[in-house]
């Protein structure tokens, strides 16, 4: 371990996953070790790490985060060697594993375990490995579902997703020519089952839990399959989507302007559920009002 | 109308002042101002025990907090205020103002989608520490909702997907 490297542990990890500031995640675990697993962290890339430079060259400097399978050198060189070429690299402590028996201390083991970061199972048939860009092909007119799949897609599974919405008709012979994977829409590897939702799917397709994305998949059924009883917002949810859908003729802006929403939603499943808002408790102290 | 607000598209843009940490009632006005009342309005947020004196500093128009010209009344809240003060006769805006008092008010059963809006702007709070980017985050927020107000109240959502053309399920 270089102690001279900025790093971070596993729970500060978790805090950042899935914000639409979140730095890059770089998972830099050799060729073998990386094929052999079929995990990967929410929205991680696969770089391995004699591609590092070149990676490192060839892309804009920004924040990214780099892990391996332990933590330990292979991590740390891609993060020397990134933040060389300008990156502000830091590289996750424990890595993907949360630290290696026998290894790393106990004590560091036991709280990089403590509260497991969540990764996301890989799914070669739906085009992602963390490898190459997905791509994914839905109905035209997004209102909810096809607007959260995506929202979800880029925060959780991969960032550089691209999402293609076409006429029904045309949805089969679209897809076979952009080799992009259907969802929403029926026959499609993701979507609707019984009362769940494709948001839903996407969820289970990718083994993927967090607490406050099951909070946010509430909102999403409710709203898009009209079973407001769910959940509280799942009414106005489904009001602002329709109000989008009115203002953005063009499905790619609607996509654009609708994914700060639920960046917005999500940070209230995952910090601001307890709050309420009321006009009383406006009153700073001691005024007279 | 009281004589201390602007007329509608005013000379000088006006300028309007309430608490930092804006949530609901101090976005959803900003934006009924620009959408309705002056286009070039500019708004500021400062902490609470500032508003007045600032107000008379920069000339700008207290809101949303108690002995300001436009504030709660009742159980009605700063954006109810605006609208009836410049007696905009629009339905969809009357539909809004409820959808914003019950979000504003913690009366989330005044309209179903008051839960909603109250989750997005405590949401959007959450994300935007900087009172102006909130504003500007919050607004697009508004103008979809006003343009479900105005034209979908009517229309329902489908639901379930229909079958894929040609494909083999």
């Amino acid at each position: 371990m270089d102690t001279a490297l900025p790093s971070l542990s596993p729970s500060a990890l978790a805090d950042l996953l899935g914000r639409p500031d979140a730095p890059l995640l770089l998972d830099v675990r050799r060729r073998e070790r990386f094929a052999a697993s079929d995990r990967l962290l929410p929205a991680a890339l696969h770089c391995a790490p004699e591609d590092i430079a070149g990676f490192a060259a060839r892309e804009r400097p920004r924040d990214v985060i780099v892990y391996c399978a332990y933590g330990h050198e292979v991590g740390c060189e891609a993060a020397r060697t990134l933040r060389l070429a300008g990156w502000n690299a830091r590289y996750l402590l424990g890595g993907i594993e949360a630290g290696e028996n026998g290894v790393d201390r106990l004590q560091d083991i036991a709280a990089w375990r403590s509260a497991p970061l969540p990764t996301i199972r890989k799914r070669a048939d739906l085009g992602v490995t963390g490898e190459r860009p997905s791509r994914w092909i839905t109905r035209e007119r997004p209102k909810i579902d096809r607007i959260a799949c995506p929202w979800l897609i880029l925060r959780f599974i991969d960032p550089r997703a691209k999402f293609f919405y076409v006429p029904e008709a045309q949805l089969v012979e679209h897809a076979r020519e952009l080799a992009a994977t259907p969802f929403d829409v029926h026959g499609a590897p993701v979507t609707h089952e019984w009362e769940r939702c494709s948001f839903d799917a996407v969820l289970h397709a990718f083994d993927l839990h967090m607490p406050a994305l099951d909070r946010l998949a509430d909102i999403v059924r409710g709203a898009d399959t009209l079973r407001f009883g769910l959940t509280g917002p799942a009414a106005g949810l489904l009001a602002i989507s329709l109000g989008l859908s009115r203002v953005y003729r063009d499905d790619q802006a609607m996509l654009r302007a609708a994914l700060p929403l639920y960046d917005a939603l999500y940070a209230w499943c995952r910090d601001g559920e307890q709050e309420t808002h009321d006009w009383p408790s406006h009153e700073p102290q001691g005024t007279s009002a | 109308m009281s004589s201390i607000l602007p007329p509608l598209s005013p000379a000088q843009p006006s300028r309007w002042i309430t608490r930092a940490r804006p949530k609901i009632d101090r976005v959803a006005c900003p934006w009924l101002i620009l959408r309705f009342i002056d286009a070039e309005a500019r708004f500021f947020y400062v902490p609470t025990e500032q508003v007045f004196a600032e107000a008379e500093r920069i000339g700008a128009i207290p809101f949303d907090l108690p002995n300001a010209p436009v504030t709660h009344q009742g159980e009605l809240c700063s954006f109810d205020a605006l609208v009836a003060a410049y007696r905009l006769q629009d339905l969809a805006l009357q539909a809004l103002a409820v959808i914003v008092r019950g979000a504003d008010t913690d009366r989330l059963d005044l309209a179903p989608q008051s839960p909603g809006l109250l989750a997005l702007s405590l949401g959007l709070s959450e994300i935007h520490r900087d009172d102006q980017q909130m504003l500007q985050a919050a607004l697009p927020l508004y103008d979809a909702l006003y343009a479900w107000c105005r034209k979908a109240q009517g229309e329902r959502h489908g639901g379930a997907p229909k079958a894929m053309q040609g494909a083999r399920a």
